[in-house]
């Protein structure tokens, strides 16, 4: 499952980045999907990714972040599911 | 006595190298060649123009030639320079986008990289990619092992992206042994793209 987080500043985003690299995540910084915001943007996305796991790390870590969001995807079409 | 070559499916230098072989069989006085594409089309007509053989006409029929020549005289055999007939590879249109710096902009080096990183990715999510993508200076660090950039540079390639890589900038850097997307391009090659692409977006 892959999964995209989303941030209230890049500077929190860039700072997730640095700390979720030594966690092991396989992530990779990107632009924020249009379809969860016109604005702009880094997300972080996680490939092979559990939102649980995710979503202890930050905290443990003190990273603030936004939202965590699935990706579904459904005949190449992706879909950002957001999770609690 | 008529001779027919069908060179339609042959690539270069057949058609060339057809011709040469029935002009030094001979035994005929008129000589048909049919090729399939422009450039054999002049390579084959300029290797009669060599050989004295007068062309009395081409027949185009779309993109199928008809290279008719009559043959007057016994004719001199040529020696064949491969290298006389070169097969232009056929020119893909679209954007080249030249990136002479592992940073887009200026003001933080920090953020600079991580923008280059994001644009690379999002080039692989767009329809319209660039049918070519440059790299010099600090921009061929983009390229090599360990660098994000990479998986995003390979899923271009794969898509048909050409990904030319400045070996000067990798030999400078001492990473020419860590390059892992794209060919080692040198200067002239570069220059040509630059100037001769059809669109080139430097960033």
């Amino acid at each position: 499952m892959d999964h995209v987080i989303t941030f209230h500043s890049t500077h929190h985003a860039i700072k997730a980045e640095k700390r979720l690299k030594t966690g092991n995540f396989k992530i990779e910084l990107i632009p924020t999907p249009r379809e969860i915001s016109s604005e702009c943007g880094f997300t972080i996305l996680i490939k092979n990714s559990e939102s649980q796991s995710l979503a202890i790390f930050l905290e443990e870590d003190n990273l603030l972040f936004d939202q965590i969001y699935k990706i579904n995807e459904n005949h190449g079409e992706k879909r950002y599911e957001e999770i609690d | 006595m008529k001779k027919l070559i069908d060179a339609r499916g042959l690539s270069c230098p057949q058609p060339v190298v057809e011709t040469m072989r029935a002009l030094k069989e001979g035994g005929f006085e008129e000589l048909e060649i049919i090729v399939d594409n422009e450039a054999a089309k002049e390579n084959v007509s300029r290797f009669l123009k060599k050989s004295e053989v007068s062309i009395s006409e081409i027949l185009a029929d779309g993109n199928i030639y008809h290279i008719i020549s009559k043959i007057k005289k016994v004719v001199k055999s040529e020696d064949f320079d491969a290298n006389e007939y070169p097969c232009p590879v056929p020119q893909k249109t679209g954007r080249t986008i030249f990136i002479a710096k592992d940073a887009i902009g200026s003001g933080s080096e920090e953020l600079g990289q991580k923008l280059m990183k994001a644009f690379l990715f999002s080039l692989t999510e767009i329809d319209n990619k660039p049918v070519r993508i440059i790299f010099m200076n600090s921009g061929v660090k983009l390229c090599i092992t360990g660098n994000d950039a990479v998986n995003n540079l390979k899923s271009l390639q794969e898509a048909g992206t050409d990904i030319l890589v400045c070996g000067t900038c990798l030999d400078y850097f001492g990473i020419s042994d860590k390059l892992e997307v794209g060919i080692v391009s040198n200067m002239y090659d570069i220059a040509e793209h630059l100037i001769g692409d059809e669109k080139v977006l430097k960033i």
